[in-house]
């Protein structure tokens, strides 16, 4: 499913094949892991592990303005909005940059087709049983990669690059994270919830444990994720110098939810494939923001109180797009606004006005800022069948 | 302008949009009013006439007085339902039924001083009764409790058997539907038939009408709940002409419960009500209908409920409540499967755009029942 993520970087790319590559990688890692810049990442997504939240992008162009062809303004962005959302770079065209301004279209193009190849013949076939596993990823993709293209034009638009920062390129060996989460759902009684979480790296490798326990109804779910990355940040001092944030990695994760008032418990099997592309790396406009995508499947048994279990799988799947704030040796952080298809979390799916429902996941906000080596915040809000949000402290060491 | 400033207001604007977009769409009781407006279906005051269908069964469709005589016309929701009548004595009111059991008999309960002429039913199709009704009281006005029903809608003897059909998801192939109504026809054996919704493609008051002309061709009534179909327009071009969207009924000792997923997902007052269905079918034969499959089963579609988490809540409550078999369209297909224990079944062959490869096509399926529960399910092929 991780093929789907590099397909995203890809086209990405090839629609960009003349652009200058971001040229710090060395030495922002550098900068990274001899300074104060050796906090690692954390799952920015409430322990459900669906976010690719460590790593970056950045360099030294992320933070900066030069070469940036777009003039930002409101024009720009108000382009970018309408007629933006139907031609893509409208943003970038109207402020200047007719060179990223063909980019965006040109992805767009590619989004679309991609998204066709999924869509249509799903749609045709009466949403198939036999064309089901191959075309919902590439819908995912293809739709994401549209709005991931869109938000690119607003953010380089709205002059995202004199507010972004620089990613961190070396990450900790250890980060404990502890929050409190809000959650409003009409079907269910509980609403707070405590979420303590732990990641361990070693080398490429990580393994993450979370955990998110009703303080005021039964309900319990826990979560054990182990992974390797392939491609990007890894462990401080390990000896890999990435070119930015861009990353790639595979993971595979056991969640156990236990609804003990609702009488069933769900435990998913899951295997997802993540990618995070800096999208320095199309244009100076984009620097400091970065685009994410993962893909991958599942498999979830419930077991209900009357000894029954339904096995059910899952297409598992979502994007994201993020920018890095501040400096990895000081105050720094990311935010990120993202798409989760899986509906079978706290968060649920969308409703959408009129009779489009049962096809959405839950849209979101994460995030953390960092003040130190150690010490930070996360936040997190989403919106599906249910609103959540949290927030919480962060603690990392080398 | 400060280019930082300008920047961070921009994307603080962008973000602000995103967050009351995503938490606009995500409304979370989408089915709120549709279940707020059942409580009001069955229920017409007027100066001359008062009518009161217990529990929204029959959904007044015209109150009309005049010189060409007093009449009421109905839509039934169930086989049998019960209404309060209240008007001035000795005055004739006519009351038609449509979407009613064709062998369904009007009766006054409770020693009622009611005067009931059967209307000459020439003419009239299969699914419409008609009646004379007179209350009679020693002044002013009069009220009387009265009951559609057919003779043997209560009971069922034992070792007798009885059928009804089940189908869903007609949308774009309304135009066609009739063949699939005429063969239903072609078993005598057939009550009625339950739906699980999607009976128009998007709701346009054109579709509705051409619906009805179609139902016209049926022998027997057709119950049902909506779809996501019917949400592409306003809900109360339903409303207006079939009444509830959430509808239990009991006919023959099995209880009904049709349950509006519209929107992928029950509204809280309606598990409310589910809650009470189930406590009252404990101990008999119980069929649940909606239109979204609680769990779809080629999971990776996901052709089923917006959270999966509600779904396992509501088979957990089924299944604790001995729902005997659950019944789901959406899928233009037909499944045959077990969710929480339970039978289930996906008939979506009412003609909308078919799976393809599964050898299936239009079809609805046949239920029959006896005493002692459910007997069989069987898929009858149309085309």
């Amino acid at each position: 499913m991780g093929r789907c993520a590099l397909l995203v970087a890809a086209c990405i790319a090839l629609a960009a094949p003349a652009q200058a590559q971001p040229a710090t990688g060395g030495e922002a890692a550098e900068r990274a892991e001899g300074g104060a810049g050796a906090e690692g990442g954390e799952a920015a997504k409430g322990g459900a592990g669906t976010a690719g939240g460590e790593g970056g992008a950045g360099t030294e162009g992320a933070a900066g303005t030069e070469g940036a062809g777009v003039e930002p303004g409101v024009l720009p962005v108000l382009g970018a909005l309408v007629p933006g959302v139907l031609v893509h770079g409208t943003g970038h065209r109207i402020g200047g940059d007719r060179r990223t301004a063909n980019r965006l279209l040109r992805v767009e193009a590619l989004a679309l087709g991609i998204a066709a190849a999924g869509g249509l013949p799903l749609g045709l076939t009466g949403a198939s049983r036999r064309l089901a596993l191959p075309t919902i990823p590439l819908i995912v993709g293809g739709g994401g990669m549209l709005f991931l293209n869109w938000f690119s034009d607003i953010y380089g638009a709205a002059g995202g690059p004199r507010l972004a920062g620089a990613p961190r390129l070396a990450l900790p060996a250890l980060e404990g994270r502890l929050r409190y989460v809000h959650v409003y759902d009409p079907q269910f009684a509980y609403r707070s919830f405590v979420n303590p979480g732990a990641r361990l790296r070693w080398g490429a490798w990580h393994a993450d444990i979370d955990a998110a326990l009703a303080l005021d109804a039964d309900n319990q779910r826990v979560r054990v994720e182990g992974g390797r990355r392939f491609h990007g940040p890894r462990l401080a001092g390990d000896g890999v110098r990435p070119q930015d944030g861009s990353s790639l990695g595979l993971d595979t994760a056991l969640t156990m939810h236990r609804y003990g008032d609702d009488g069933f418990v769900s435990l998913l099997g899951e295997v997802v494939g993540r990618g995070r592309y800096d999208l320095a790396r199309v244009a100076p406009s984009l620097s400091g923001a970065f685009a994410e995508m993962w893909l991958g499947l599942g498999l979830e048994l419930v077991f209900y109180e009357g000894d029954t279990v339904d096995p059910t799988d899952w297409a598992l799947g979502g994007f994201g797009f993020g920018m890095y704030l501040g400096e990895p040796a000081g105050t720094h952080g990311e935010v990120r606004v993202f798409y989760d298809h899986f509906r079978g979390d706290l968060s649920g799916g969308l409703a959408v006005p009129g009779g489009g429902n049962g096809y959405l996941g839950s849209l979101g906000v994460d995030g953390f800022v960092a003040w130190g080596p150690r010490w930070g915040v996360s936040f997190w809000a989403e919106a599906g069948s249910a609103y959540l949000a949290g927030a919480g402290l962060l603690y990392r060491r080398r | 302008m400060d280019m930082r400033a300008h920047g961070m207001g921009s994307i603080a604007l962008g973000a602000g949009l995103g967050l009351a977009l995503a938490l606009a769409a995500g409304c979370l009781r989408k089915g709120e009013e549709r279940a707020l407006s059942d409580l009001e279906v069955g229920v017409v005051a007027e100066d001359a006439v008062t009518v009161a269908v217990d529990d929204g069964l029959a959904h007044v469709r015209a109150v009309e007085t005049g010189a060409a005589g007093n009449r009421i016309t109905l839509w039934g929701s169930a086989p049998a339902f019960t209404m309060t009548l209240a008007a001035a004595a000795d005055e004739a009111w006519e009351i038609t039924v449509q979407n009613c059991m064709p062998d369904a008999a009007l009766v006054a309960l409770d020693g009622a001083a009611v005067d009931i002429a059967a209307v000459d039913q020439g003419g009239l199709r299969p699914t419409v009764r008609r009646w004379q009704v007179t209350l009679r009281g020693p002044s002013g006005s009069s009220e009387a409790r009265l009951r559609v029903a057919p003779p043997d809608a209560a009971g069922l003897a034992p070792g007798e058997s009885w059928r009804f059909a089940v189908m869903g998801d007609i949308q774009r192939a309304l135009y066609r539907v009739d063949d699939v109504f005429e063969r239903i026809n072609r078993d005598p054996g057939i009550r009625f038939v339950a739906s699980t919704g999607d009976l128009v493609q998007s709701g346009g008051n054109d579709e509705y009408a051409l619906l009805e002309r179609q139902l016209e061709v049926l022998d027997v009534p057709y119950f049902s709940t909506i779809g996501n179909h019917e949400l592409f327009a306003s809900f109360e071009r339903w409303r207006a002409r079939f009444g509830r969207f959430n509808v239990h009924f009991r006919f023959k000792g099995a209880a009904f419960s049709l349950v509006d997923s519209g929107n992928a997902s029950v509204d809280p007052l309606v598990y409310d009500w589910l809650d009470e269905w189930l406590e009252a079918a404990d101990d008999d034969v119980h069929f649940f209908f909606t239109h979204y499959p609680l769990i779809d089963p080629i999971g990776v579609r996901a052709g089923s409920f917006r959270s999966s988490q509600e779904a396992h809540k509501l088979l957990d409550r089924l299944a604790e409540g001995r729902v005997d078999v659950t019944f789901y369209g959406h899928v233009h297909s037909y499944y045959a499967f077990a969710n929480a224990g339970i039978p289930a079944y996906i008939s979506g062959g009412g003609g909308a755009i078919p799976e393809r490869w599964d050898g299936v096509g239009r079809h609805f399926l046949t239920v029959d029942v006896t005493a002692d529960g459910v007997q069989s399910v069987g898929l009858v092929r149309v085309d």
